[in-house]
């Protein structure tokens, strides 16, 4: 059998190779002292925003349900490990954060069932509507989660606990991706995006896919979220839940291409660096940055820049009806 | 084999289909013709559970199936071929084919089902890479019919697969439909075109308004249908 959709990577060699070569550089660089405070924390920044844009595009860009409530597993993620040290409850620390996404995999499997009855953008908006809720239980409990003061976690490891797990956590994310597309089951993902009654006269369950698709973007989102909880010491109901990180993670994934396997993480590096720019020219200036860079693509791209730099065209429709929308304000 | 009893299909609250009462037996190729909106793939779509009848039920190798959802249905060995295709566009020939055969059934049978199909469609395997929305349309109808062979069915519906065909590419496509009957396969077919389904088929039934209004082995010879059908 020849290996589904490698296209974007296949010129550049075999990926776990890839993969592995990348994560022998960055410990060797750590290791001879070359990665100083602020190198780490965008290396960090990078691994959490990568995890979560590979999230988004495994249910969004594959299984083709846009969700805008992906921060809400991303909180609940977070919200497990703060709480596991809020109530002096002692897990190892990688088993909390690895914790931290089974809980939000839950979450997913609880939410999935009046969810995954709509579609489309009713779905988008029900997804947004459980982030909030999420929020809005931990809010409503204080006596359990400290409500709007929040919590600090504990953390008595050194910086190189941080950057390593980062690393960890990032490429193995890539590599649950990499499997995830190339297998069988991402095929059936595919095909519910593509045309969910074919999909079905196949023999695909489809609501079960879909819920499988769900339950992996929720515990990958869960995983980010412990792990950045655990990284910032201090989670509150308003940054674990911080809307604009949707918008981040939307324009990672589609600026890149939600399609494909580079995609992901071709846009988390763009958007680290336009975050990066924008700090240092002006201010909150980043947000138009990505703005305009998302509009763009849109109209021009819609498959992303992978997707349209590899000529396999598997843009979801839900992007290719935007693309057309815009042409036609445009013209 | 597969039995259709009395079903009535609903849209909201306007009904499709009429007390509709079809058999087909093992080996039989059996074909439903009529015109535009007479419910034929509105019938096919029943069948295979993506609609629900309101009355009536269908059985097919003696367990009831109008309640099933479609993905049982098509565990149960009956492959449909829909109108209008319905790739994955975004997929290749081969993914197309991969998904073909999801179901546990159809995997074991896999290798043996591959060679089936580019055997009987030798440009699917020429164009195995290629995606499939980038296929001309007599492409993608063979791709279609190759798709849920590869599911090993035990009947297959075929609902309009002449539409937009050049009518050389229909009579290639029908010679293949017609082999397959050759070999053993009982197929369901649903056509517009109604004297290329009567003529072939073993047995025919003539669907107007969501009514059957005629059955019989050979309605080509019959009155009403010349008259109605055939313009003569």
């Amino acid at each position: 059998m020849p290996k589904f959709r490698s296209i974007p990577l296949g010129r550049f060699g075999n990926v776990y190779v890839l993969t592995i070569i990348c994560f022998a550089i960055l410990t060797a660089m750590f290791m001879v002292g070359l990665i100083g405070a602020y190198i780490s924390s965008l290396i960090i920044f990078l691994m959490v925003y990568i995890v979560l844009a590979i999230s988004w595009s495994i249910l969004s860009g594959y299984a083709g349900e846009f969700t805008f409530g992906h921060i809400g597993f991303f909180g609940v993620g977070g919200y497990t490990v703060a709480l596991l040290s809020f109530h002096n409850i002692d897990i190892v620390i990688p088993f909390n954060i690895l914790l931290g996404g089974c809980m939000a995999a839950l979450f997913a499997l609880i939410v999935a069932y009046p969810l995954l009855h709509i579609r489309g953008w009713y779905f988008a908006l029900g997804t947004w509507a459980v982030a909030e809720i999420a929020r809005t239980l931990i809010l409503g409990f204080p006596a359990v989660t400290n409500a709007g003061a929040g919590i600090f976690v504990e953390h008595p490891y050194p910086p190189a606990f941080d950057y390593f797990g980062a690393l960890i956590l990032g490429f193995s994310a890539i590599i649950v991706f990499y499997k995830i597309i190339n297998s069988r089951l991402g095929l059936a993902f595919v095909s519910v995006r593509d045309n969910y009654d074919a999909a079905r006269m196949m023999g695909i369950n489809t609501t079960l896919y879909r819920t499988i698709a769900f339950m992996i973007h929720a515990f990958l989102a869960g995983l980010a979220g412990g792990f950045f909880a655990q990284y910032k010491v201090f989670v509150d109901p308003y940054s674990a839940f911080e809307f604009s990180w949707i918008f981040k993670v939307i324009v990672m994934a589609v600026i890149g291409g939600a399609s494909t396997f580079a995609g992901p993480i071709v846009g988390a590096v763009l958007v680290l660096i336009f975050e990066e720019i924008g700090k240092t020219f002006f201010m909150r200036g980043s947000l138009l940055l990505m703005a305009i860079m998302l509009v763009v693509v849109f109209r021009f791209m819609p498959e992303g820049i992978v997707g349209a730099l590899s000529g396999r065209s598997s843009a979801p429709i839900f992007f290719k009806k935007i693309q057309r929308l815009l042409k036609r304000e445009s013209s | 084999m597969l039995e259709v009893d009395r079903i009535s299909v609903y849209y909201g609250d306007a009904q499709a289909l009429r007390d509709v009462s079809i058999k087909i037996d093992e080996g039989e190729y059996v074909a439903v013709v009529g015109s535009n909106g007479a419910g034929k793939t509105t019938l096919m779509r029943t069948i295979s559970g993506l609609l629900h009848p309101k009355t009536g039920k269908i059985t097919f190798m003696g367990k009831r199936i109008d309640e099933l959802p479609p993905h049982s249905i098509a565990a149960l060995g009956i492959g449909h071929i829909p109108e209008g295709r319905r790739l994955f566009p975004a997929m290749t020939v081969k993914e197309n084919l991969e998904m073909g055969c999801y179901l546990k059934r159809a995997k074991l049978k896999k290798d043996e089902n591959l060679k089936m199909v580019y055997e009987l469609f030798p440009v699917l395997k020429e164009r195995s890479m290629q995606l499939a929305g980038t296929l001309s349309g007599g492409e993608q109808q063979m791709l279609a019919i190759a798709r849920s062979l590869m599911a090993d069915p035990n009947i297959l519906l075929i609902d309009e697969f002449s539409q937009g065909l050049a009518p050389l590419l229909v009579q290639k496509i029908h010679n293949v439909i017609k082999e397959l009957k050759k070999r053993g396969l009982t197929i369901l077919l649903v056509e517009q075109n109604v004297r290329l389904a009567l003529s072939s088929a073993d047995r025919a039934y003539v669907l107007e308004n969501g009514s059957i209004v005629a059955e019989g082995t050979n309605l080509l010879d019959s009155d009403f249908v010349r008259k109605s059908y055939l313009g003569m």
